[in-house]
């Protein structure tokens, strides 16, 4: 399937959770701030575009990193955009499907509204686990 | 103003209480599983009473978890979309983070006011506007 590079707004995303803590709060239908928390001082946090995939081949790639890996925390990119946040296509090599959440600008240098939006952005999110055929 | 402390055997469902407490006692073991910076004992002990002090005042569950900068989180949400994240910082500061109307964040010193009037007024509205 062709991967169109602007990403729409229809399209879902899928924040990678490695915390077994976090994973076992969003089996519970809780998502975690912490999840949604890039390093401070950045912008930036890595997604894995979920409509041109299936979820074996995106376990697949996410897999081959050895990281631990527990599933994605989904969200519309028009939900994201919404809070004010971009979302652009950022494909590589290993991963066509890799995208970034880009939070605003005034968040960059300041921790605390890096977590009020990591915490706006946990609010409404879906839960996919990895495929357990891979 | 002094805090008005309910009976907890009126409170909708204790065990939420114990959930709450139970995460708290585990939060040193998942911040070194994380590998954050670990929150010292007398900060969970503190985080201890500003949970029960909170939960007096608006009985559900919270989340407790380790925060990635070393404090303790307690996540409040209302079923409703709105939510109160307090942050219980290592530093001695409690960083009070709401989407709601009476404004987006507070800071306050954690050892002067156990349950602020920010903090107050937050779940308050939490409180009211649970479905």
């Amino acid at each position: 399937m062709t991967i169109p590079e602007a990403v729409a707004g229809r399209e879902r995303v899928g924040r990678r959770v490695s915390s077994e803590s976090s994973a076992r709060r969003a089996q519970r239908g809780k998502y975690s701030y912490r999840d949604f928390l890039p390093r401070a001082g950045e912008r930036f946090m890595s997604v894995d575009r979920l409509d041109f995939a299936s979820i074996s081949d995106l376990t697949n790639i996410v897999r081959s990193y050895n990281h631990p890996f527990y599933g994605w925390l989904t969200k519309t990119t028009e939900d994201i955009r919404g809070l004010r946040c971009q979302v652009e296509s950022d494909p590589n090599p290993e991963n066509p499907y890799h995208a970034l959440i880009i939070l605003p600008p005034e968040t960059a240098a300041d921790r605390d509204r890096q977590k009020h939006k990591a915490r706006e952005l946990a609010e409404v999110c879906n839960w996919i686990e990895p495929a357990d055929d891979v | 103003m002094a805090l008005k402390i309910q009976d907890l055997s009126k409170a909708d469902d204790p065990s939420e209480l114990q959930d709450a407490l139970d995460d708290l006692a585990n939060v040193k073991k998942e911040a070194r599983i994380e590998q954050f910076p670990v929150p010292p004992q007398s900060l969970v002990d503190e985080a201890e009473r500003l949970i029960r002090n909170m939960y007096s005042f608006y009985p559900s569950r919270f989340e407790v978890s380790a925060d990635p900068d070393g404090a303790v989180a307690i996540d409040v949400r209302n079923g409703n979309g709105q939510w109160v994240l307090l942050l219980c910082e290592p530093q001695g500061d409690a960083l009070v983070l709401t989407n709601l109307e009476i404004g987006e964040r507070q800071r306050y010193p954690l050892q002067d006011e156990m349950l602020n009037c920010f903090l107050r007024d937050a779940l308050g509205q939490l409180k009211t506007e649970t479905p």
